[in-house]
């Protein structure tokens, strides 16, 4: 997560400073709240998703929903250069 | 007491021109001119008027640059002009008679280039009590008629084109220079403020017809008081339109501004923190209005109620407005 340099959060969404591409990213609040757990601790998509959902009574249909939505999301904080796959732990 | 440009006899601005420079002190940069060209020194008297004169310009200039006169090689008439800096010529060779505009596009151009170690926004800014009040908008949205309309009404007048921000307080720095009008503009400062001082029209620019008002003496006298933003307000004419205004959210105003700044994304780190502070710290708004006193109404509004803690409760500006809070 080093190559986050600066957050600055507001009512409407959140900004990034990518400190390796000195762009400016604009999040969303599910994908600054992705960005936000994965700063606090790395994990896998299936823990990201269960805290993700700690709070509510989903179904399963909306689980695999939801599930997919995550991997959209964490597949585009990566392009971005906001997160690495850390390979090793996935093999 | 320092003797202003105003005070100075005509062959001595002459004289400083053609030798070691005219040094012209914005607050926020200091540049020195130089020039042969005659006529240029009788335009920069009137218009840097309340400008300390220094007969000879000593000292660190940001911008060194020359408004020469282009000759063809086999004549000796006077062609055109030329704008030079560091030996640089950044821009075609125009009409001699275009000096005076040729010079303050080409000093916007160096200090656009040059500002680098601090955020600047495309913006006019003027001040009141220490607050300031920052118009960023794009060209032909009434930011600079709008800009000199609150100078000539008591307010201090910091730029009407740069607003650099100091990265280490976040307050804007000034950099004054004579406002830029253009087209209808020009009739509509001549008419609001009779008693301002406007330099010469120059029609036929590829901007149509430019002239220039003067900064007055108080703000010259501050044009190394720094000001704390206190509201942000894109400001957008539009003809006959019901005026409005819109609290903007955020993270909107932030990309809005990054859009607007002329070195953003050189600054990197800098200018997200500048913005960061910017937007936090001074509520930023977009208002349309079809007249002058409209606007004015709004944005003096606007000044006020971010910076005035009433003593009896009353109806908030932006509520008698209509105006929903930003998200």
């Amino acid at each position: 997560m080093s190559s986050i340099r600066d957050t600055a959060r507001f009512g409407d969404g959140t900004l990034v400073l990518n400190a390796r591409s000195w762009e400016t990213h604009f999040l969303n609040s599910e994908a600054a709240r992705v960005l936000d757990l994965l700063r606090a601790a790395p994990g896998s998509e299936t823990e990201l998703l269960a805290e993700l959902l700690s709070d509510e009574e989903a179904s399963d249909e909306e689980r695999r929903r939801y599930g997919r939505q995550l991997e959209e999301a964490l597949a585009s904080l990566e392009v971005l250069g906001l997160i690495e796959v850390d390979d090793e732990a996935r093999r | 007491m320092m003797k202003r440009v105003a005070d100075a006899p005509i062959h001595l601005i002459e004289r400083a021109l053609r030798s070691r420079g005219l040094a012209l002190d914005f607050g926020g940069a200091r540049v020195c001119v130089r020039s042969p060209c005659r006529a240029l020194a009788a335009k920069l008297k009137l218009l840097y008027a309340e400008f300390p004169f220094e007969e000879e310009a000593r000292g660190f200039f940001d911008v060194t640059a020359s408004l020469e006169p282009v000759r063809h090689w086999r004549s000796r008439n006077e062609e055109g002009i030329r704008f030079v800096v560091d030996g640089d010529r950044p821009f075609e060779d125009l009409p001699p008679d275009l000096d005076l505009p040729m010079l303050e596009w080409g000093l916007n151009w160096c200090i656009s280039q040059r500002c680098n170690h601090r955020l600047v926004l495309h913006a006019g800014v003027v001040e009141r009590a220490g607050s300031a009040l920052v118009l960023p908008a794009l060209p032909g949205s009434g930011k600079s008629t709008l800009t000199a309309a609150l100078a000539t009404r008591g307010w201090r007048l910091l730029s009407d084109e740069f607003g650099p921000i100091d990265p280490d307080d976040g307050s804007v720095i000034p950099m004054l220079r004579p406002v830029a009008l253009k087209n209808e503009s020009i009739a509509i400062i001549r008419r609001f403020a009779p008693d301002a001082t406007l330099g010469p029209e120059f029609p036929g620019t590829h901007k149509g017809t430019v002239a220039h008002l003067a900064p007055d003496a108080h703000s010259v006298a501050g044009r190394h008081a720094l000001a704390r933003p206190a509201v942000v307000v894109f400001p957008k004419f539009e003809q006959g339109v019901e005026p409005r205004v819109e609290a903007l959210p955020g993270a909107f105003s932030f990309t809005k501004l990054a859009g607007n700044s002329f070195n953003y994304s050189l600054l990197g780190p800098l200018g997200f923190a500048s913005l960061k502070r910017l937007v936090q710290n001074a509520p930023c708004y977009r208002i349309a209005y079809g007249t002058l006193a409209q606007a004015i109404e709004m944005v003096e509004g606007l000044h006020r109620e971010s910076t005035i803690v009433p003593r009896r409760v009353r109806q908030p500006f932006t509520e008698r407005l209509g105006v929903s809070p930003a998200t």
